[in-house]
């Protein structure tokens, strides 16, 4: 009896000095990178999912290629890539997903510069070539600081810049565009988010099927449906892959049932998380091409 | 995002799930008025997230005491959502429904399983259980048992179930010379909603169809015969 009793002590003991276990680091992925990215070289950081012979030598020239760095508003040095193409209308402020660094996903930026639009890229804090370490306001702060960055660079028309996030990229992505409809920091002229979830909560809600409260675990929120109902007309298109078993597809339903712009869902039919490029094909920079005409006065 | 998110997604919403498959549930027998009995369960969950599938590594310590014949006090304490900040116990009682001497017993018990962590304050969820529980002797020292627990979730998530059963099977083994048995080793095999779509972030096994669990417990009684 004694040691039953002793036992249920000890562990109420340890639920009581708990609480100093964080999981917030472990929500970020990033790689560090010391050295300037090998672009013209298929060098291994330049492994992406788009291109099922590994790693490849850029397709962007490097006369195409701008780097830089910004210091953000809270501090960090936040490492930047620009792939200009002469003749382009349209800039497309691209956010990454959560892995790795930003030649991980080089080439979509290939991808979105072949079909016609300036491109700019970064790493989040503690990513890449970027200093700091990763949190919810260093990645929101770093979004802003490039968006600032993009408008003075050349051939840029600030009044036809467009964000595109994929996954973790769809928050700094919706953060922006939000932010640009409060008054509160340039305006973008549209955004589209591929696999995209609609906040945390609703992450952890999917694992543990209960309605537990995110801040158990975490104090990351990522509210994107929020900003989702922040947007007050914007062109937004919104893309899912329907057999997505990561982000569920529900996401993307949550994300357009709070949108307050003009949202368009398509679904990129058998694509799962990282494949929505490979699987809508053509169709892939069409879209694009209507969220754009969207946007023209 | 990549595999390490994966792992962390999975632990955050694991420890909170360890939940339905927490802790032991081999209950058919009741201890006894003024007998008690602690015990150790490790194991919860199958999820690949990290390769095989193997069992969410939960540990639950626990207890139960005979407050009447026929009657026991029992719960349990998860030391991994301890681990996150999450104080998660499951008090309940025990009603025997039939028993024999030497031969088969049943059970049925109600809990509330409680958790309580800090989330912009202090956040408290409550998830009452049901269970049936059930075994039956192989020998003088080895047992089956078996039964299932269903859960209820007032406010589930969208397209979820607010109830998640759980039919479980198991065998015992009881060593040692205690007036009711020595300490008693447990393999515990359940089920958590197997009809139910369980893809998220956490890649729970089988893929797309609730969770498998796999416990092993070990009990150890105290108290008079």
């Amino acid at each position: 009896m004694r040691a039953a009793f002793a036992c249920l002590l000890g562990a109420a003991g340890l639920v009581g000095l708990s609480g100093c276990m964080n999981l917030d680091d472990f929500l970020f992925n990033p790689t560090r990178v010391e050295t300037p990215y090998r672009f013209d070289e298929p060098s291994p950081e330049l492994d992406g999912d788009l291109d099922p012979n590994g790693p490849h030598a850029s397709r962007i020239p490097r006369w195409a290629r701008t780097e830089g760095f910004v210091e953000s508003a809270l501090g960090d040095e936040i490492h930047w890539v620009y792939a200009h193409l002469p003749g382009a209308q349209d800039t497309i402020l691209y956010s990454h997903g959560n892995a790795h660094h930003l030649a991980r996903y080089w080439d979509r930026v290939e991808l979105l510069w072949e079909g016609g639009y300036n491109v700019l890229i970064y790493d989040y804090p503690g990513y890449g070539r970027s200093s700091g370490s990763p949190t919810e306001p260093g990645v929101l702060a770093s979004a802003e600081a490039v968006l600032d960055v993009l408008q003075t660079l050349p051939g840029v028309d600030s009044e036809r810049i467009f964000g595109v996030g994929f996954s973790l990229g769809g928050a700094p992505t919706l953060h922006l565009a939000a932010r640009g409809a409060r008054g509160e920091g340039p305006a973008l002229a549209g955004i589209s988010t591929e696999a995209a979830f609609c906040s945390i909560e609703a992450l952890v809600e999917d694992g543990a099927g209960l309605d537990l409260p995110v801040g158990y675990v975490s104090t990351l929120r990522f509210d994107n449906c929020a900003r989702m109902a922040e947007l007050d007309g914007l062109p937004v298109l919104l893309r899912h892959g329907d057999a997505d078993d990561f982000v569920l597809p529900r996401h993307a339903t949550l994300l357009e049932a709070a949108g307050a712009g003009a949202v368009e869902l398509e679904w990129a039919v058998g694509a799962d998380h990282s494949d929505i490029p490979l699987v809508l094909g053509d169709a892939y920079l069409e879209g694009l091409e209507r969220l754009s005409a969207r946007a023209r006065p | 995002m990549a595999e390490r998110a994966r792992r962390v997604l999975l632990l955050a919403a694991l420890a909170l799930t360890a939940t339905t498959g927490c802790a032991s549930r081999h209950l058919a027998r009741t201890v006894g008025a003024g007998n008690s009995e602690a015990r150790v369960s490790i194991g919860g969950p199958l999820f690949s997230n990290l390769g095989a599938p193997i069992p969410l590594p939960n540990v639950a310590l626990g207890g139960r005491y005979g407050v009447a014949d026929g009657w026991d006090v029992d719960g349990n304490v998860s030391l991994l959502g301890a681990a996150v900040g999450v104080a998660y116990l499951d008090p309940g009682v025990v009603k025997q429904l039939f028993v024999q001497e030497r031969g088969a017993a049943l059970s049925a018990s109600a809990r509330a399983n409680l958790f309580i962590g800090s989330s912009e304050g202090l956040a408290v969820r409550v998830y009452p259980e049901v269970g049936l529980h059930g075994e039956l002797p192989l020998g003088p020292s080895a047992k089956v048992f078996g039964g299932g627990t269903a859960w209820i979730s007032f406010t589930p998530p969208e397209g979820k179930s607010p109830v998640m059963v759980t039919p479980y099977l198991g065998a015992s083994w009881r060593f040692g010379e205690h007036p009711r048995g020595g300490p008693e080793l447990s393999l515990q095999l359940g089920w958590v909603s197997p009809w139910m779509d369980s893809s998220s972030v956490v890649a729970w096994e089988p893929k797309g169809h609730g969770a498998v669990t796999a416990l092993l417990g070990l009990s150890v009684p105290f108290g008079g015969g």
